[in-house]
């Protein structure tokens, strides 16, 4: 801004100079001409005959290259004797301004000589400034022309680098946004034009790059530590149940079934943590088919209606709007899953869970609510994390349960949200349609 | 009942773990570790069912399976593999695999899947596809139901749970396989769906007062009584 004013101010001024300089320099030309006239018509220090000098005068006067010079001699008395032209005003002796104000028959713009010469005579010699009638307005466009059109190249120049800027900033900050979003894979497009924006841009790609490499070796080891420890789980599982069938006593028959049911936890969990990697890989996109949301919400009910009316809960469907997409059929099916046995295991008995499906222009929507305790504002970002579970939260669970729903989203390019259904907890997971 | 196990598995550790495991539950395992001398062993003997590794050097998994089913060898084939490749279980299965698990396995879960595997070979059902099993027929085509001569309404899911529990009566169908064959899934939900269905399908079965028809096996699955 400040860099915008002086820019202005000073192109203002150099115009200012420039059109006053000219003028300056019009007015000396035209100042020497009418001088070298009037010399030309009485020389100085010369004693003249006044019929001769008379017809100098009316001979200049009637000239035609010379029209734009007026002449008039005036007698002792001021009475004017010869001349092509009248002036009303008596002006001052030596050079000064004449202009339409001096009612001088056409002339605009001019200067003027009075010269006192011998005899009593008075020789006036006018010359016109401006070549052409009107030429002060038309110096003015010209300057205003001349000097606006560089005024607003410089705008528009700076318009257009603005702009440019912006724009590479924007798909930066694009990118950016993208990869909080979760899309790792995302990179800065480059223009190839070997700019300084390129080369920041390839900067950050390049540490992208890294940070990519550095999040898939971190996770490659937690799925191998979930891969590795799967298998002496499912030995140590195996070794349990050999001893729970031959179990001499009661107690022990019940210890071990617990014992039995806390490696089936540990292998469920390491389970949806390897599930979960392999819907990040991306890999099930290729087997990406047509899937009816709807038919699909309608089949979970109907399957989990009875598993909550034995968790004395009631679940039903609030909303089926037609919605088809392409995705996984199974992962869908899960993701609905997860989120019904989430909002029962996660409510009292009593409560209701009801399932919407919604179809927007370009997406469709799954809402799962429910009229529990629902999860406060500041714990939903921590419900969302894997293992994330909440302080006071004694149901049982894993914790990887929200984390899967929001992979599988992202798999399908959606989007998983928390919000409050005064009262209870409402899921949204917003799915593209393509 | 003991199988003649093949067990084709390049990874030592692993097939040793497995021939104890087949060992233990009574079956006769015979260990090779590729491919080209599975099929040569398959040649010699008389297997009932052979655990097949996906990955192996030579001659690989599904390359072998194609070679087998292109030879009209229609022998039970019960495929390993590693974790979530949802792309090689569907190459496994195309190429002519009968059932598809993910590596480690539960030695249970895979005794019950082999069981499962030789008696779908051994179906004994009438020509319209009826299935007996004790005092219940099942009419697969007409969706209808009868114990002891009496009609049994059953809703879908209820019909399919028990359609399933008929083809392999006398075995142990764990909750994976069940969820697998009865809903498609491939995942496991967390909460009891295969119990409750089971103890809907019992209300329905024992509601003029004759005797439960399922077993329980605490731990590892059900099982129809044959």
């Amino acid at each position: 801004m400040v860099f915008l004013a002086l820019f202005l101010l000073a192109t203002i001024l150099t115009g200012i100079a420039t059109y006053s300089a000219s003028l300056d320099t019009i007015r000396e030309i035209v100042d020497q001409r009418v001088t070298r006239i009037s010399l030309a018509l009485a020389p100085a220090e010369r004693e003249f005959e006044r019929s001769p000098l008379i017809e100098r005068v009316e001979t200049l006067g009637k000239q035609r290259d010379t029209g734009d010079i007026g002449v008039v001699l005036l007698d002792p008395s001021g009475r004017q004797v010869a001349g092509n032209m009248h002036i009303p005003r008596l002006l001052p002796p030596g050079l000064s301004t004449v202009d339409v104000r001096d009612n001088i028959k056409g002339l605009t713009k001019g200067r003027a000589l009075v010269r006192a010469i011998p005899g009593g005579f008075k020789l006036i010699v006018t010359a016109e400034t401006e070549p052409f009638d009107n030429y002060e307005h038309a110096r003015r466009r010209i300057y205003i022309i001349g000097f606006g059109s560089i005024i607003a190249v410089v705008l528009g120049g700076l318009l257009l680098f603005s702009r440019l800027i912006s724009h590479r900033i924007t798909q930066m900050r694009r990118t950016v946004d993208a990869i909080v979003e979760g899309d790792m894979n995302l990179r800065i497009p480059l223009t190839g034009d070997g700019s300084e924006f390129d080369e920041q841009a390839e900067a950050f790609n390049h540490m992208l790059d890294r940070i990519q490499g550095l999040m898939a070796e971190i996770q490659n080891v937690s799925n191998d530590i979930s891969h590795e420890l799967r298998t002496p789980l499912a030995r140590l599982r195996g070794k349990l149940f050999r001893l729970s069938s031959h179990a001499e006593s009661e107690t022990q028959q019940i210890d071990l079934g617990s014992a039995l049911e806390d490696a089936d936890e540990l292998l469920a969990m390491f389970t949806a943590m390897l599930r979960i990697a392999e819907i990040e890989s991306g890999e099930r996109r290729g087997g990406f088919a047509s899937v009816a949301l709807d038919g699909l919400a309608s089949e979970m009910v109907a399957m989990l209606e009875p598993v909550a009316a034995d968790q004395d809960r009631r679940l039903l469907i609030a909303a089926c709007a037609q919605a088809t997409l392409r995705g996984d059929r199974q992962l869908l099916m899960q993701l609905l899953v997860n989120l019904v046995e989430n909002a029962l295991r996660h409510t009292p008995a009593g409560s209701t869970v009801s399932v919407s499906i919604l179809e927007g222009k370009d997406h469709a929507e799954i809402i799962v609510s429910d009229d529990g305790p629902g999860i406060p504002a500041e714990e939903r970002a921590m419900a969302l994390r894997r293992f994330g579970r909440l302080k006071r939260n004694a149901a049982p669970g894993h914790g990887l349960g929200l984390p899967l729903v929001d992979a599988i989203a992202r798999l399908h390019g959606g989007l998983m949200r928390l919000e409050d259904a005064a009262p209870g907890l409402r899921v949204r997971v917003w799915l593209p349609l393509l | 009942m003991a199988f003649n196990v093949l067990v084709v598995e390049d990874d030592r550790d692993l097939a040793d773990t497995l021939v104890a495991q087949m060992q233990d539950f009574g079956h006769h395992p015979t260990w090779v570790d590729d491919g080209r001398k599975a099929l040569t062993a398959i040649g010699q003997e008389a297997f009932d069912v052979v655990i097949l590794d996906r990955v192996m050097p030579v001659l690989d998994g599904v390359a072998m399976l194609h070679q087998l089913r292109a030879a009209n060898v229609n022998l039970p084939i019960l495929m390993l593999t590693a974790f979530g490749k949802a792309s090689q279980k569907v190459e496994g299965l195309e190429a002519g695999a009968d059932d598809y698990v993910v590596k480690p396995v539960d030695p249970i879960e895979l005794n019950a899947r082999l069981h499962a595997l030789v008696r779908a070979r051994q179906w004994s059902r009438d020509d319209d596809g009826t299935l007996h099993a004790g005092d219940l027929v099942i009419s697969p085509l007409t969706h209808r139901t009868w114990r002891d001569g009496r009609p049994v309404d059953l809703p879908r899911t209820e019909f399919r749970l028990l359609t399933e529990l008929a083809r392999n009566a006398g075995a142990v169908l764990t909750r994976p396989m069940l969820l697998e064959k009865v809903w498609n899934y491939d995942f496991e939900p967390t909460t009891n769906v295969v119990d409750t269905y089971i103890k809907r399908l019992r209300k329905k079965l024992t509601e003029d007062g004759s005797e439960d028809p399922i077993v329980t096996l605490r731990g590892v699955g059900y099982m129809l009584k044959a």
